[in-house]
């Protein structure tokens, strides 16, 4: 009788679902929905920027944005940049995060001013990127921290000459993003960790597991749906990559490795913003920069998420089963 | 316990060597990472405290010494105030700084509340009523979070034109309501910390549904939100591309878009002032995130509140 | 912990009030001059809001510490309060300025423009043109390319305060101690009347340690003014002279592979500009405002002025003096081709004509580009370069930073030669591309070929108009 009376009260007040999450829905239909039905319907057109063009007069012209983005070297050169320099910083900013956090989490080494440390490496990300952006590049032109390091260790012969290699400016720019990032994924890594029962980890240390054992049988399958959280994020900010590159390698500081450093969002800002100011052609690289975001996205979430996940869920049955047992012996 | 025996003492002489060798490690890649953490604020702080000449004269000593170079770049100096009083009344370096970090403040906070609020009430929405749409909704909100929201900035702005609200908080707080990504770190973190007899006990007692989610759920879902309210403010308090796009008079501009200014400002060469700008561009962001960073520490995240 | 946190956040928590209120003070005491109150709006004190935007602080000094403290000029000080819209980097401010001349509100009623976008400016649908004002000029009196800059179909549009006629600044100490001379006549025409003279001075000075240019955008101006034709005919049609940028390229690689430059990168307006004028580099291709603004400042070493609050001493006047860092050690001749650096053009818009302060932005463009008696006031007060023959004529002086050299002599002569009519309304992309293009050969990151092919290239990809 009980359990008829609360699948009655469920149903009723199940509608109440649409209402909490109206505000959302509405919102995001306003403020992306719309834009983003507008940026595929601008980047057909040769529509200029409103300050250039008050009346927001234009004429379609096909795919004629797309051609000329597409024929471009620095939208080329961009769509290569963009991924290598997140690559370059995600993979350090991984395996980092989760060597520390598997420390941190590790009862036998019991790290001592765990919190400072905590905080401490965290503490980069709060930082404005600008703000970094701008330091960092005080610290590599001529005259600066690291170019006079640099010199001083002899990686740079001639006192001269500028930082000129696009892969130095890539690994500053990877450097910064391994930097900013790192903190911030322990962090969330650290949770997941101390997210998983702890029974599993009394069960495999009964079992005579060591801890790298339990850490590649337990820890690593149980947070992998975590790491495909923190991978896809990532990988989401990746491409947006702007304010750190386009610190050091635009305008008036235009550092030698400039066009290594260009990003897809300063490509698309260039064209938006500068010269004639042509938001169409920005657009057609807008919907280019969705469709390799939604393409990659897609193929990590479904290499890593879906069987990692099953495969977690099976893992989680399995060792729930022999820790029920082990409780049921206990008592 | 007994089943270790003697074998077990033995072994465990070499495990104690071989936790300590870990433990040295551990500390000395913390150390490491941590000098690496904190050398660019040090640097940064120090330059801040420079005078023009100075900065200089450190910076002609490119000879070959490391050491050299390092201790000058290091030493501290007494011109931070002069510094700030510099960038904050120069002519030469006009950036109404105060005005910045209050326009920044209001911005980041007004989204950061949005968001954090309407997340948790969008994933409670998923979490406990179970509706027709609720699973396609659902895995829209995951999908979305897959568009980067540059590829709708420029054509973002152009509609706000269309609709009187460029030189306007509305178009960069309004938004923070549709937060997809916090929805979802929130919807699992419910699954593991919101029991749903809580809310039926809650029913029971006569509570309306928004009653229950004010008073009962939000307590619980305090660890969960406030990391999520460290990120959103981060996030917003750093934003540029956006606001420099949208916002063209000073008064309403943000802290990074004044410190983009003190880089383009190529008719002032006091660089002292410059570090001294984004010192304080920092600072507010710092305290904030020392404040709320017992929740950092404590690692509330994902599942991270037991029963 | 706790503790170290407690410590940390308080004292950032007190550095934060501090500058707060430091900033808080500032604003009180500006806010008799520059409220927040919409075009034609008036604050407590009934006067009228002037919106001028700018790139450069300059403006705001000119304005408040000239045209408003002339005594001539009260009745505007009486009626009309200033807002200062400054936005640096060139392409933030063109973005700024164009988008708030399509409002009302806090639309600028004056407005300046630098010579990379000066055209543009001139071309917006809400520039006043200088008959809309008001304003009459007889135009035999002024070198020719100021007004060029701003000339849409034969109309003026705006005018300039300054010419800035190019020179070359060099050290006269070590032409004595190197070159055998400081004489400037001499130093002109035995090693500096040509660009191969220029070479082997340059040769000569790297041998003895000196570097005979700071960076590798210190010759563009000279090779670039110097074009047959603007980047882009009527049409948009990509018009490039080839010649003249392989030249420039060419020359200035061949003076970075020597070492004879001493940064092999863009170095104008960084610090290591800066600093190379206190010490080790030869010569600067400087202008008028060059001299005032850049190198007077920086080329002392030893402040004695009075002490700051922290014990750090100010510049003083009495600093500058023959002896201290390289004040006094300076020559300016004319160089091996002339040349111009830039110009700041000053504009009405429509919207100062709706809004009823015409008579204030008709009186700053006259008090400083039309009327000679402030003009030459102004200049003799900066030894800045003014646009007008007639008040050029005028001037003299001794600059004791120079030698006691008349900068003057050198600029007439100079300007006269200046032939530019070479401007376009992207300039500032194409500029912006050239700059980069040729530090990008310097370095051999790219070849002569690709250099020049990246600057259409890369304009293109702002301009896809461009053919």
């Amino acid at each position: 009788m009980a359990s008829s009376f609360k699948t009655r009260a469920k149903l009723e007040k199940n509608h109440f679902g649409y209402i909490f999450i109206a505000p959302f829905f509405i919102t995001y239909f306003v403020f992306q929905i719309i834009p983003l039905i507008n940026t595929f319907y601008y980047s057909l057109t040769d529509i200029k920027a409103w300050y250039v063009n008050p009346e927001m007069n234009y004429k379609f012209v096909g795919f004629d944005m797309f051609k000329m983005v597409l024929t471009e070297d620095a939208f080329k050169r961009a769509f290569v940049n963009t991924p290598v320099m997140w690559i370059m910083g995600f993979i350090p900013q991984l395996l980092i995060a989760l060597l520390l956090a598997s420390w941190f989490t590790n009862e036998k080494i019991r790290v001592k001013g765990q919190g400072f440390f905590k905080v401490v490496f965290y503490m980069p990300n709060i930082m404005t990127a600008t703000t970094i952006g701008l330091l960092f590049l005080a610290f590599i032109r001529p005259n600066g921290f690291i170019h006079n390091f640099a010199i001083a260790v002899g990686y740079l012969k001639n006192p001269q000459m500028p930082f000129v290699s696009g892969w130095f400016g890539r690994g500053v720019v990877a450097f910064i993003n391994f930097w900013m990032w790192y903190g911030q994924t322990m962090i969330v890594l650290i949770a997941g960790i101390m997210g998983i029962n702890p029974s599993f980890f009394e069960a495999a240390s009964i079992d005579g597991a060591s801890g790298w054992q339990s850490f590649w049988r337990i820890t690593l399958p149980l947070i992998r749906p975590i790491m495909t959280y923190s991978l896809v994020t990532s990988l989401i900010g990746g491409f947006q990559m702007f304010d750190v590159p386009n610190m050091m390698g635009n305008g008036d500081n235009a550092a030698l490795f400039r066009f290594d450093i260009q990003t897809i969002v300063m490509y698309i800002k260039g064209i938006a913003t500068e010269g004639s100011n042509s938001i169409g052609k920005a657009c057609a690289a807008s919907v280019f920069l969705f469709l390799i975001t939604a393409v990659c996205s897609s193929v990590l979430f479904y290499l890593t998420s879906d069987r990692a996940e099953a495969k977690a869920k099976r893992l989680e049955k399995k060792r729930a089963k022999e820790a029920a047992l082990q409780e049921g012996g206990d008592l | 316990m007994a089943n270790y025996g003697q074998a077990g003492q033995s072994m465990k002489g070499g495990y104690h060597a071989r936790i300590i060798a870990m433990k040295v490690l551990v500390y000395i890649v913390c150390i490491i990472l941590t000098i690496l953490a904190l050398l660019p604020f040090v640097i940064m702080v120090f330059t801040a405290s420079k005078n023009r000449l100075e900065i200089n004269t450190s910076s002609l000593d490119w000879a070959p010494d490391i050491k050299n170079t390092l201790v000058v770049s290091l030493l501290p100096s007494k011109s931070f105030i002069a510094n700030g009083k510099y960038l904050l009344t120069s002519p030469q370096l006009n950036l109404p700084f105060a005005r910045g970090f209050l326009n920044s403040f209001i911005i980041a906070a007004g989204a950061t509340i949005l968001s954090v609020y309407f997340s948790a009430l969008t994933a409670y929405g998923f979490a406990v009523y179970r509706f027709k749409l609720n699973k396609i909704l659902y895995t829209f909100i995951m999908a979305i979070q897959m568009i980067p929201t540059q590829v709708t900035v420029i054509s973002f702005v152009e509609l706000m034109f269309k609709w009187g609200l460029t030189d306007s908080y509305i178009p960069l707080i309004i938004p923070a309501i549709a937060a997809p990504s916090t929805v979802f770190f929130l919807r699992q973190y419910m699954s593991s910390a919101l029991s749903l007899e809580m809310v039926e006990a809650g029913r029971i007692d006569g509570a309306g549904e928004f009653g229950i989610f004010n008073r009962l759920v939000l307590p619980i879902l305090k660890p969960g939100m406030a990391t999520m309210a460290i990120f959103a403010m981060v996030t917003n308090w750093n934003n540029y591309l956006l606001p420099s796009m949208l916002l063209s008079h000073q008064e309403m501009q943000t802290v990074p878009m004044l410190v983009a200014k003190l880089n383009g400002n190529k008719y002032s060469t006091e660089y002292g002032a410059i570090y001294f700008g984004l010192t304080i561009s920092a600072a507010p962001l710092v305290i904030f995130y020392l404040v709320l960073s017992k929740y950092i520490i404590a690692g509330v995240a994902l599942g991270g509140v037991k029963e | 912990m706790n503790k170290l946190k407690r410590v940390l956040s308080g004292t950032l928590a007190l550095a934060m009030a501090a500058s707060m209120m430091t900033a808080c003070g500032k604003d009180d005491s500006s806010a008799g001059n520059g409220g927040t109150t919409s075009n034609g709006g008036g604050d407590a004190s009934g006067k009228q809001t002037v919106h001028v935007y700018t790139f450069t602080d300059e403006t705001q000094t000119m304005i408040d510490k000239y045209f408003l403290a002339d005594e001539k000029n009260k009745e505007f000080a009486d009626k009309y309060q200033f807002e200062y819209h400054l936005t640096s980097d060139a392409n933030d401010f063109i973005a700024a300025c164009e988008a708030a001349l399509t409002k009302t509100e806090e639309a600028p009623d004056l407005f300046v423009a630098d010579a990379d976008y000066a055209q543009r400016f001139a071309e917006n649908a809400k520039t006043a043109s200088l008959a809309d004002l008001g304003i009459e000029i007889n135009e035999a009196d002024y070198y020719a390319y100021t007004l060029d800059f701003t000339t849409v179909n034969g109309t003026r549009m705006g005018l300039s305060h300054q010419a800035a006629p190019g020179a070359v600044v060099y050290r006269t100490d070590y032409a004595e101690k190197y070159l055998g001379t400081k004489d400037p006549a001499k130093v002109q025409s035995d090693f500096m009347s040509s660009w191969d003279k220029f070479k082997s001075t340059a040769d000569t000075l790297k041998e003895n340690g000196v570097y005979m240019i700071s960076g590798v955008d210190e010759l563009k101006r000279c090779f670039m003014n110097n074009r047959a034709n603007a980047w882009v005919d009527a049409d948009l049609n990509y018009t490039p002279d080839e010649a003249k940028i392989k030249e420039l390229f060419e020359y200035t690689k061949k003076l970075a592979d020597d070492g004879e430059v001493h940064y092999i990168d863009k170095t104008q307006w960084t610090a290591n500009w800066f600093t190379d004028m206190q010490d080790g580099v030869f010569c600067f291709f400087g202008c008028t405002w060059f001299l005032h603004y850049n190198l007077r400042d920086n080329c002392i070493t030893s402040k004695t002025g009075d002490k700051d609050k922290d014990g750090k001493p100010t510049i003083a006047e009495s600093d500058y003096k023959v002896g201290n860092g390289s004040y006094g050690l300076w020559g300016v001749i004319q160089g091996p081709e002339p040349y111009f650096w830039g110009g700041t053009w000053w504009f009405g818009s429509k919207q100062c004509i709706d809004d009823g302060s015409k008579d204030v932005v008709k009186a700053i463009i006259e008090y400083f580009c039309v009327n000679d008696d402030s003009m030459k006031a102004y200049m003799e007060a900066t030894g800045d370069f003014p646009s007008k023959k007639t008040v050029a004529s005028q001037l003299s002086t001794s600059n004791d930073m120079i030698g006691g050299q008349d900068h003057y002599e050198i600029f007439k002569a100079s300007a006269e030669n200046v032939n530019v009519g070479t401007c376009c309304k992207y300039d500032a992309t194409f500029n912006g591309n050239t700059d980069a293009a040729l530090a990008s050969y310097c370095t051999g990151a790219m070849t002569l070929d690709e250099a020049i092919q990246s600057i259409y290239k890369e304009s293109k990809v702002k301009i896809p108009e461009l053919k």
